[in-house]
């Protein structure tokens, strides 16, 4: 298992195996680590949610859920992130089944719907914020802010890392395996996008339960 | 090492359609979640719960791969996945459940501190949501909070009591009675009849490290306060509304009575005292 071979070894049989990183499992490592990585931030995640469920309806003065939540604002930021998902995920397809131009544009559409749904967000918290919602006014505000504010974040960072991504596919800078690399950056996507399927139920949805 | 390993990495690609009837059926099971944001219908907690754990596996297993890739990928993200919504359980059964439901607006403690806070309160909105209103301008906002406070023209009665003359004795005992009537009226909403406080919102008087002087004690009345303090090693951080519209006997005995509650014993403040500070 001569991981690392020299650079006269390409072309010489081992060129493959170095190229595409596999481990000892016959699975590329990136990718590998990427699951852990995931692992762990659903720790991340659940610490941020298990913080606001414990705080939920403990805010002795308002803004409360109900009083500053625009159930479009939020439905239309949840469809948004589904359908990032799709494009996403044919991202992939494409990027696998060796048509480049398609994974990029599909990578591009889903930055540009993760763009949206950032945009949605910053609206949210201004409105929020202008209905006296804070940091630091109460509980709800706080884990609120906290929580989904860190969503964003990741949605943030991904949209950063597909464009960067495309621009690197068509370059034709990618070393290794192209179609395993945008699996990963699509694992991220999609992962983020669990998240919220998470927080849209506990945070949201959860609210207008009679 | 050969080609048949890395045939591991690879796996029959599934057709666009595939993924478009996926994407499909999540269209399906949000439209049937947002249904009771538009009051449509009601669902239970536990249907929306289970849905969203439906799609939760639903883009786990056949978005990221998980149902066509190794198991490993899944035995790697399974078990930390299980751990954080224990943890997210455990948090809830150790901190959940002792608070009102903001929903639930007419129970105990939430009145309790709707009244107590209401009065710090100078900007109501009504939400166009809840047809409810609420404050705005939580205490931090200490300005307001001071202006709305201030009175606009205080009735200068005169006041059936006075310790002119009195021995000290008889001052502190007449101090201490007439200023627990006005502790209630003026001071216990925030600082609680027990002199407590409550905790991170506002300080405590009893056993306080922060009036030992009784200058201070006396300024903090008069003048008010606001922003950052620490009493007792806690941190606070709100507006107390000024008080200069009561007379120096007034403060006098509202300030010997906290100085002579709860256990607290640090003398008695003459309405002389106050009017040097004022």
């Amino acid at each position: 298992m001569s991981a690392h071979a020299p650079a006269e070894a390409h072309g010489h049989g081992t060129a493959e195996f170095d190229e595409h990183h596999w481990t000892s499992l016959g699975l590329d490592h990136m990718k590998l680590m990427f699951w852990v990585f995931l692992g762990s931030d659903c720790f991340l995640f659940g610490t941020l949610i298990g913080t606001y469920m414990s705080y939920r309806g403990q805010s002795l003065v308002g803004p409360y859920p109900l009083d500053v939540f625009s159930v479009e604002v939020t439905s239309i930021s949840t469809f948004i992130l589904l359908m990032s998902s799709l494009t996403m995920a044919l991202a992939v397809l494409f990027a696998k089944t060796e048509r480049p131009g398609a994974s990029i544009g599909m990578m591009l559409t889903t930055a540009a719907l993760g763009f949206s749904f950032v945009g949605f967000q910053m609206y949210e918290f201004s409105h929020f914020y202008h209905e006296g919602l804070t940091l630091q006014g109460n509980l709800f505000g706080s884990t609120f802010y906290t929580l989904t504010g860190l969503h964003g974040t990741h949605v943030a960072v991904g949209v950063l890392w597909l464009c960067l991504q495309s621009l690197w596919m068509a370059k034709g800078w990618i070393r290794g395996d192209v179609g395993t690399s945008v699996e990963v950056a699509g694992l991220y996507w999609h992962f983020v996008d669990i998240v919220w399927i998470v927080i849209f139920t506990l945070v949201y949805l959860l609210e207008y339960v009679q | 090492m050969s080609a048949t390993t890395h045939s591991h990495g690879e796996h029959a690609h599934r057709p666009v359609w595939h993924y478009l009837v996926v994407a499909a059926f999540l269209t399906v099971l949000t439209f049937i979640e947002i249904g009771p944001l538009f009051e449509w219908y009601n669902l239970p907690a536990p249907v929306l719960l289970a849905l969203s754990v439906v799609k939760f596996i639903t883009v786990v297993a056949l978005f990221m791969h998980l149902w066509d890739d190794a198991p490993i990928y899944t035995q790697l993200f399974t078990p930390p996945l299980i751990g954080a919504g224990l943890m997210v359980g455990v948090l809830m059964l150790l901190f959940w459940g002792y608070a009102p439901s903001p929903r639930n607006d007419t129970t105990a403690l939430q009145e309790r501190y709707w009244t107590d806070y209401s009065g710090q309160c100078t900007s109501w909105l009504r939400s166009h949501v809840s047809n409810r209103w609420y404050c705005a301008s939580p205490a931090i906002d200490a300005d307001r909070v001071i202006a709305q406070n201030k009175p606009a023209e205080a009735p200068k009665k005169k006041l059936d009591w006075s310790v002119d003359g009195k021995s000290p004795d008889e001052a502190k005992a007449i101090l201490v009675e007439k200023g627990k009537g006005l502790y209630e009226a003026n001071c216990q909403a925030c600082h609680q009849p027990t002199g407590a406080g409550v905790p991170g919102a506002f300080p405590p008087l009893a056993g306080s490290d922060y009036i030992d002087d009784a200058d201070k004690h006396v300024k903090i009345v008069l003048n008010g306060l606001n922003g950052p303090i620490t009493v007792n090693g806690a941190s606070y951080n709100g507006a107390m509304a000024n008080f200069k519209q009561l007379s120096d006997a007034e403060i006098s005995a509202i300030i010997t009575y906290e100085r002579n509650s709860w256990g607290n014993a640090m003398g008695t403040v003459m309405p002389e005292q106050v009017a040097k500070n004022r």
